[in-house]
């Protein structure tokens, strides 16, 4: 199986099953031709296993600058419109003088393992890819309900005005396909994010993940299970520091300018 | 934490919410109603209430589904039938499930509301000479229709059976679509589905209410005979009574919804029961996004209502009183709208004059 295929097929697995076994319900020979297909695109995965991989990212905090080089890739990479952001860092200015911090926190889609936003797609345009981890988007699929959006407790989805479909971070799998880092992990100038595959304990960010002891995801009360970690994230509240009498200042740098 | 911004959903939704549940309520109207049938307490103008229920009930969800439909980002980009990807999939997203159930809906509500229009071909034959190029079509066709008339009371006494389970569900379903989402802490506990159904069955009766006292023109005809309007009366009464008592279960229903929201997430303590949110503390984001949905759904029911009362009382005591009465309904809830959109509270002395209001509002509701 060529790449290309293995991909394909991979991405097919992830987001059609519950189509499939509609289809296979309801439509009968149509149902048969594409059962069978199936049967053997499973039986041609299991002639050659591969373990499959989990693409996660690692983001030292105590190493971003806050610079924003991230930010800039990411627009030029996917050409962003105007207004919107796929990925973007927060600068958070806390304490009460002279206790005073600042630090960052880059944001993208954390790729959950258990996604609300999958569950809640009434069209399946939205999948985790059983190959990599990474959580799709198909804009032809996509109707722009927005329903992914309110149901993602991290605010990563926007309409993309170009074809009215969601859109998000999908960790650059052009490029992670081939092998190549994303582009945000290859422009940070501080070396400040570490991408790879969580499955494979050999890799850097899985030793990295063991050896830390200061390593967080956002909200992991969600239930959701994130792939983005941070080392030394700051993750103030604004009503948490309000009732401790504690200076807090979030700067989104996106148009929403309150946090999510 | 959720900000307020976040909300990608818009008015369109907003009045979807609110146009489901009235044809969701007016549809279990009409079938309760009906399926109660001359022994229930209607007495002989069981059959008005129904027909006036069932053909209230489709117009709103096809409009509601339009402006849905309207709101998509797709539609936005010039894809206008992206939307039918809906039906390619059946899944247990209550986006899915409500797709399939409104488009069982609507179909099952128009044929339902077909079954109470009186077929006499004649009539329509008249009415069609008027315009030329559809009377052949009407010619042809009207008397065709009479074939179904033996069938047709067998057909809608089936309907509503079928009309009453499927507008609870429709209800139901509106809420489950909020609830469903963990990422909305405030949103996320099945009272709200509870919610939404009080509400619409609420919505319902009163879209009933008002529009029997805009369009019954009978009604006024024979307000003379004193039985006609003894039987009226008692509708009257029947309907404005359920109304209120589902008014009543729907504020019990906010008070368990915030009750469970201050034990689970905590944020109510920043703000009084009502949504009422101090100054200063009128960032309890939660709260505050709460506040503005259920005021924009409840903007457009409160409007709704008001409308209903107004009709009431000019009809019952076009006096002083009853414009007073009207001016009031409407100001308390556009305030009470406004209020949640902006999140805040601000001049003292118009929230006493609200109080003031509510109270005398339902005093004065008591004694219609």
């Amino acid at each position: 199986m060529s790449e290309k295929e293995s991909r394909s097929g991979a991405g097919d697995g992830g987001h059609n099953p519950k189509r499939r076994r509609f289809l296979q319900s309801t439509v009968g020979a149509a149902a048969g031709t594409a059962a069978a297909g199936m049967t053997a695109a499973s039986e041609e995965d299991t002639e050659t296993p591969r373990p499959k991989k989990r693409y996660g990212m690692l983001i030292d905090l105590n190493r971003c600058i806050g610079c924003h080089a991230c930010s800039v890739a990411c627009k030029s990479e996917f050409d962003v419109p105007l207004g919107e952001t796929r990925s973007w860092v927060e600068y958070i200015e806390r304490g009460n003088y002279p206790h005073v911090s600042r630090s960052f926190l880059p944001r993208l889609c954390n790729h959950c393992s258990e996604p609300q936003c999958v569950d809640v797609c009434p069209t399946g345009a939205t999948w985790v890819r059983e190959d990599t981890g990474i959580v799709h988007i198909d804009p032809d699929i996509c109707i722009g309900c927005k329903y992914c959006m309110m149901a993602c407790p991290y605010g990563m989805r926007f309409i993309n005005p170009m074809h009215g479909s969601a859109d998000k971070c999908n960790f650059c799998e052009h490029r992670v396909d081939q092998g190549v880092d994303p582009a945000c992990v290859q422009t940070c100038v501080g070396h400040a994010r570490i991408f790879g595959d969580l499955n494979d304990p050999d890799s850097t960010i899985s030793q990295m993940l063991s050896e830390n002891n200061d390593v967080s995801v956002l909200r992991p009360e969600m239930g959701t299970k994130p792939n983005v970690f941070y080392i030394g994230a700051d993750h103030s509240d604004p009503n948490t520091t309000a009732v401790a009498a504690q200076y807090l200042r979030i700067d989104t740098n996106r148009r929403q300018k309150e946090r999510v | 934490m959720m900000g307020y911004e976040d909300i990608a959903w818009g008015m369109p939704v907003v009045l979807y919410l609110f146009l489901a549940g009235v044809g969701a309520g007016a549809l279990v109207t009409s079938g309760s109603v009906l399926l109660r049938g001359p022994t229930g307490h209607f007495g002989r103008s069981y059959r008005e209430v129904a027909r006036l229920a069932a053909f209230i009930a489709p117009l709103p969800i096809i409009i509601g589904c339009a402006a849905l439909v309207f709101k998509l980002g797709s539609f936005h980009a010039g894809n206008y039938f992206r939307f039918l990807n809906l039906y390619t999939v059946i899944n247990l997203s209550p986006m899915s499930v409500g797709t399939w159930l409104l488009t069982l809906v609507i179909p099952v509500g128009l044929v339902y509301a077909a079954t109470f229009v009186t077929w006499d071909a004649n009539d329509y034959v008249r009415w069609s000479r008027r315009m030329p190029r559809v009377e052949p079509f009407v010619a042809r066709w009207a008397p065709r229709l009479l074939r179904f008339e033996p069938y047709r009371a067998g057909t809608q006494h089936l309907l509503a059976w079928v009309v009453v389970p499927l507008g609870i569900a429709t209800a139901v379903y509106t809420g489950v679509l909020l609830g469903a989402m963990p990422s909305r802490p405030f949103w996320n506990t099945p009272i709200v589905a509870l919610l939404f159904l009080i509400s619409s069955i609420s919505t319902g009766v009163a879209a009933t209410l008002l529009l029997r006292a805009l369009f019954n023109l009978r009604r006024r005809r024979d307000a003379a005979d004193p039985v006609n309007a003894a039987i009226e009366h008692e509708a009257n009464y029947l309907l404005s009574a359920t109304d209120i008592v589902f008014i009543g279960l729907e504020l019990l229903a906010v008070f368990l919804f915030l009750m469970y929201a201050h034990l689970t997430i905590g944020n109510v303590q920043a703000c009084r029961i009502g949504g009422f949110a101090r100054r200063g503390v009128g960032r309890a984001v939660l709260v505050r996004i709460h506040c503005a949905w259920i005021a924009g759904t409840g903007c457009c029911r409160a409007l709704l209502r008001a409308a209903t009362l107004a009709v009431r009382t000019s009809l019952c005591e076009p006096t002083g009183s009853g414009c007073l009465y009207m001016c009031i309904g409407i100001a308390r809830w556009v305030h009470a709208a406004l209020r949640g959109i902006a999140g805040r509270t601000d001049h003292r002395p118009y929230r006493h004059l609200t109080r003031l209001c509510n109270g005398y509002g339902i005093w004065r509701y008591s004694q219609c």
